[in-house]
């Protein structure tokens, strides 16, 4: 990879990765940290890494960072929860408001693959290369990551 | 086709979601899924569980490698060698100009209104001559303000009319006269049986004349009649040496 190529998947990728990482800590400091480790880490292995891969490069060892920085410090904060505020307040939170709170209550996995899926576009396998799964289970986890949030999606219109 | 039940309703509309199930199948699913108002509800519910594009902002410009422009070695000394003979070929061709300088005779000037050819015919008749001929006392004043040496001394003698008998040329002096010797012109113009002396001297500008030709700046002097020599040195990264040196002066630069 050249160093303009390197450049171009700064443009493209930069953004995507800082937001899967960020919607999955919630703590921006160590999103930009995690981030930036992982375009050093790209930068140190440019002759390694092909310019059409480095999207799936970047996001595998973004993610490893993640899980690493996740089990050392624990740093996960609980988003506001939407809908515990709902009963207080006469505004109605929009749906997106509503989908990521329910983002929240998932499990780290579940949470990690659906937006791997919807966010960036991946199927099965390229998901199941960067979090180290098959693509049965890639596939199980997003059929539960959807079925939690469709449950909690009726729930809410029930109570509504 | 499978048949939609309420046991794997969350199967097929996930398989629904994913793209799994196309063509026709998927349109009978659809159709059945609109027939039934809770099965729609589902659908709806499914269908929202999709994440939608998201901005957060983040800026990228840190993590931008900036152009680095490696210069070989070699390059930096080929520059410097260009620079210093660039800067030598300069000042010898300053020097040069120096010394060809040769010291020139000053300009004689002459009037603007030439004197008139006179013939002897037309001396007394001609008025017009007389009106074009420059005055005697402006021509006088013309010289002594100027401070000009003019090579030519006329004397005229006051008469009614100029002839060619009262313009007397003195001399033509040699330009090595002129270097050697101060000359002082003068003009004797007798005027209303007034005798004016008009004296121009040449002494300030002849000498200076002469110290121009001594005058070298001080750079002419070190590089003026420069040899370039390269000789070998094994003390040096190129094993050669370049030598600048005039009888005065030697600069050796080693690259």
């Amino acid at each position: 990879m050249t160093e303009k190529e390197y450049n171009t998947s700064v443009d493209l990728h930069a953004k995507a990765l800082f937001r899967f990482i960020f919607k999955n800590l919630n703590v921006r400091e160590d999103a930009e940290n995690i981030v930036q480790d992982s375009f050093e880490s790209l930068w140190l292995n440019k002759d390694k890494v092909e310019f059409s891969k480095s999207k799936s490069w970047l996001f595998t060892t973004g993610y490893r960072k993640m899980i690493d920085g996740i089990r050392k410090n624990k740093k996960i904060v609980e988003m506001p929860d939407v809908i515990k505020d709902k009963g207080n307040s006469t505004a109605q939170p929009d749906l997106k408001s509503i989908v990521n709170s329910a983002l929240e209550k998932l499990p780290e996995i579940q949470k990690t693959v659906i937006m791997l899926r919807d966010y960036e576009g991946y199927d099965y396998a390229e998901i199941g290369k960067i979090t180290n799964l098959n693509e049965s289970q890639v596939k199980v986890y997003i059929f539960r990551a959807r079925q939690t949030l469709k449950n909690y999606l009726v729930n809410l219109e029930n109570i509504i | 086709m499978k048949h939609i039940n309420d046991d794997n309703i969350d199967e097929l509309m996930f398989q629904l979601l994913e793209g799994e199930i196309t063509g026709i199948e998927r349109e009978n699913l659809l159709q059945a899924i609109q027939s039934d108002s809770k099965y729609l509800v589902l659908w709806n519910a499914w269908q929202n569980t999709v994440l939608q594009n998201e901005e957060i902002p983040f800026n990228v410009s840190n993590l931008k490698r900036k152009k680095t422009i490696i210069i070989p070695l070699y390059v930096k000394y080929a520059a410097a060698a260009i620079l210093i003979f660039s800067v030598i070929i300069l000042l010898n061709r300053d020097n040069l100009k120096q010394e060809d300088m040769v010291l020139l005779p000053p300009k004689i000037k002459t009037f603007t209104n030439p004197l008139p050819q006179i013939k002897k015919d037309s001396v007394y008749n001609s008025h017009l001559i007389r009106d074009t001929f420059v005055p005697l006392k402006e021509k006088v004043k013309y010289m002594a303000e100027e401070k000009s040496p003019t090579l030519e001394s006329i004397i005229i003698e006051k008469n009614e009319t100029p002839s060619e008998f009262n313009i007397v040329q003195l001399n033509k002096i040699d330009s090595t006269m002129l270097v050697n010797k101060t000359i002082e012109v003068k003009s004797l113009i007798k005027e209303n049986e007034e005798e004016i002396f008009v004296s121009v001297s040449t002494e300030d500008k002849l000498n200076n004349a002469k110290d121009v030709k001594n005058k070298t700046n001080f750079l002419a002097r070190l590089l003026g009649k420069s040899s370039i020599k390269i000789e070998p040195d094994y003390n040096t990264r190129t094993k050669r040496k370049i030598i600048f040196e005039n009888k005065k002066y030697q600069i050796i630069a080693g690259f």
